[in-house]
């Protein structure tokens, strides 16, 4: 039995897809928003669904063998686990946004929304600039609009939410897709399950 | 402002039943150190930044609690790990031996952890080191000495993960300026991110080849047959295969994995290494392995190789009666004249090896509530001392009362 913790939101339902395709038949998991774990005894899966920023901690602990969550998540806390496979789904961008015509100066501090505070101080540091980070939970965007920030760092995958917003891209900090993490115990003690979930999952995901 | 029952994140108390537990845990791992020969050392809570940091892994540099000593200004760090204490002792103070040192400890560490991660920062540690030999019994036996540790301290279902960090070492060695993201790659188990690092990497195309074939060197103990073929890690896995030899002689109950990619304490070990698991907890209940380079580092040059045990790990997994602390009588005397009797009758108790509660506040009015207390406890009974010659016993578990004219007539019938 293979525990699997999966971030819920867009990338669900795209975990899913994979996971059907690989033979295991885990139903329309994405649709009722407020079941949290589904299990499949005869396939030999339980799944959990968690916060995104929650499926690392899930897994370090062992509450979950295995987690699918977005390796921006990943680089913005460090967990202990390992994080064998890209899944190739939820691809998307980690971008730097501001209203049109924002332009960086050296010469004033700028503010930074965002809910990647780590990721976001590390690359303006890298660039020389000064900032004051905002940690966000959500609508992210919607900062810069009422003067909360100067510019935002977020996700985005086709840019709709920034454009409804009037916000331009300025640049990418990464390219994000989905992966699979899994816990450093059961990696070891359930190592011939695991593995062969590993198989299957590299043959079925989406590149 | 604080709040003065509150503690800093990480760190606890123990009640009497938990701290009862951690040191039957721990006089029964220094009791097996103490069998095969291993000498206690202590060493301190704190000493300077630059000293212990000389002998940390990397992932342990990043985790040390650190401050200025008020007297002299200088940076000294709480201890995040005992074992370069040690090497620190044997450079400074047992460098004459000529014989192999068999050395072993317990007490708590510190390690900074992130708010919010839900670690530790005080962990109970117990371990021991074995220093000054190479040979492949030597391993065996600091591997056998883990292993049998933990099953006496009643840990089941134990899985020995072995592996070689000299082959990692020798492998990455010649890796070029790609060597950090093959770590990374390796320390993750990502291998796709492997196959980028290598193809950019610099090193000889032999070398690249075994790099890619790390990640499937996992499994039981067949691997080494497949990894033996490959020439350039055929001494590595002879020499794990020589440990594994001896290790069969001891006959150990324990799982054996072997994983030739695994990446841990890579900048620390420098030979053999192992963690023991156990399916029921989410992080390893020991770690070990071979640190032939720190003893070096303070002026000693030294072999050595050792293991640590998480104590805390231990106690949610085994589980032993409280008896241990459990006290066995509590006496009372009737009047304040009688104190002296009641105090020379509670120490010919204890010298008899029972655990006395001394109660000298003779207030009768409670008498009945100790009556009631102790029964709960389930010990032997509560004792009356109402003249010098006589005692009232009120046993706990039946609540009948019996009078003895003396202790040694007590002793005799009455428990």
């Amino acid at each position: 039995m293979i525990t699997l913790a999966i971030a819920r939101g867009r990338l669900l339902k795209e975990a899913a897809g994979v996971l059907r395709k690989t033979g295991l038949t885990v139903g329309e998991i994405y649709k009722d928003s407020r079941k949290l774990i589904f299990e499949f005894p005869k396939i030999g899966l339980k799944i959990l669904i968690v916060r995104p920023f929650d499926v690392p901690s899930y897994v370090e602990y062992g509450a979950a063998d295995c987690g699918i969550v977005g390796r921006d998540t990943l680089i913005e806390e460090k967990h202990e686990l390992y994080e064998p496979l890209d899944l190739g789904i939820g691809k998307c961008k980690l971008i730097v946004a501001a209203p049109k015509g924002f332009e960086f100066s050296n010469s004033r501090l700028i503010r930074v929304a965002t809910k990647y505070p780590k990721i976001s101080y590390e690359h303006f540091v890298k660039k020389g600039l000064t900032t004051e980070i905002v940690k966000l939970y959500g609508s992210v965007e919607l900062a810069p609009i009422v003067g909360l920030s100067d510019v935002i760092v977020d996700l985005s995958a086709t840019g709709e939410t920034l454009r409804k917003n009037k916000l331009v891209e300025i640049e990418t900090i990464a390219n994000i897709t989905a992966r699979l993490v899994v816990n450093k115990v059961s990696m070891k003690v359930k190592s011939a399950e695991i593995k062969d979930f590993l198989s299957k999952l590299k043959k079925y995901r989406k590149f | 402002m604080i709040n003065r029952l509150n503690l800093p994140q990480g760190v606890k108390d123990f009640t009497p039943e938990k701290a009862e537990e951690i040191r039957r845990i721990e006089d029964i791992l220094l009791e097996e150190f103490s069998r095969w020969g291993y000498k206690r050392v202590v060493t301190p809570l704190f000493e300077y930044l630059e000293s212990i940091s000389v002998g940390l892994g990397d992932e342990l540099k990043q985790k040390i609690m650190k401050f200025v000593d008020p007297s002299t200004g200088d940076v000294v760090a709480l201890r995040p790990d005992i074992t370069p204490q040690i090497g620190r002792l044997v450079a400074a103070q047992m460098n004459q031996h000529t014989e192999p040192l068999r050395l072993c400890y317990n007490g708590r560490v510190v390690r900074f952890e992130e708010r919010g991660s839900g670690k530790e920062r005080e962990i109970f540690q117990a371990g021991c080191e074995l220093l000054g030999l190479t040979s492949p019994e030597s391993d065996a036996e600091i591997i056998a000495l883990a292993v049998k540790s933990l099953l006496k301290a009643g840990s089941k279902a134990l899985v020995l993960d072995l592996g070689h960090t000299g082959l990692l070492r020798f492998l990455l060695s010649n890796t070029g300026d790609v060597r950090e993201e093959i770590e990374q790659s390796l320390k993750k188990k990502d291998y796709e991110q492997l196959e980028k690092a290598a193809r950019k990497s610099s090193a000889p195309k032999s070398v690249k080849k075994v790099i890619l074939t790390l990640p499937e060197l996992y499994g039981g103990r067949d691997i080494l047959v497949k990894a033996k073929k490959i020439s350039l890690l055929k001494v590595f896995v002879k020499e794990l295969e020589n440990v594994l030899d001896v290790l069969d002689e001891f006959r150990l109950e324990c799982d054996l994995n072997i994983d030739l990619g695994e990446l841990r304490g890579f900048n620390y070990y420098t030979g053999v290494t192992f963690e023991i698991i156990s399916p029921s907890m989410s992080s390893p209940l020991l770690r070990g392995g071979r640190y032939d380079d720190l003893i070096g580092k303070y002026g000693f040059d030294l072999p050595a190789t050792g293991f640590a045990i998480d104590v805390e790990s231990l106690l949610s997994m085994t589980k032993a009666p409280l008896e241990n602390n459990q006290v066995h009588f509590v006496v009372i005397p009737k009047k304040m004249s009688l104190r002296r009797e009641a105090i020379r009758l509670a120490e010919w108790l204890r010298s008899s090896g029972f655990k006395v509660i001394l109660d000298l506040n003779s207030d009768m009015k409670l008498m009945k509530v100790r009556i009631k207390e102790n029964k709960a406890s389930n010990s032997y009974g509560v004792i009356f001392l109402e003249t010098p010659k006589r005692l009232k016993l009120i046993e706990s578990r039946s609540g009948v009362s019996r009078e003895f004219s003396n202790l040694e007539e007590l002793l005799k019938g009455g428990i």
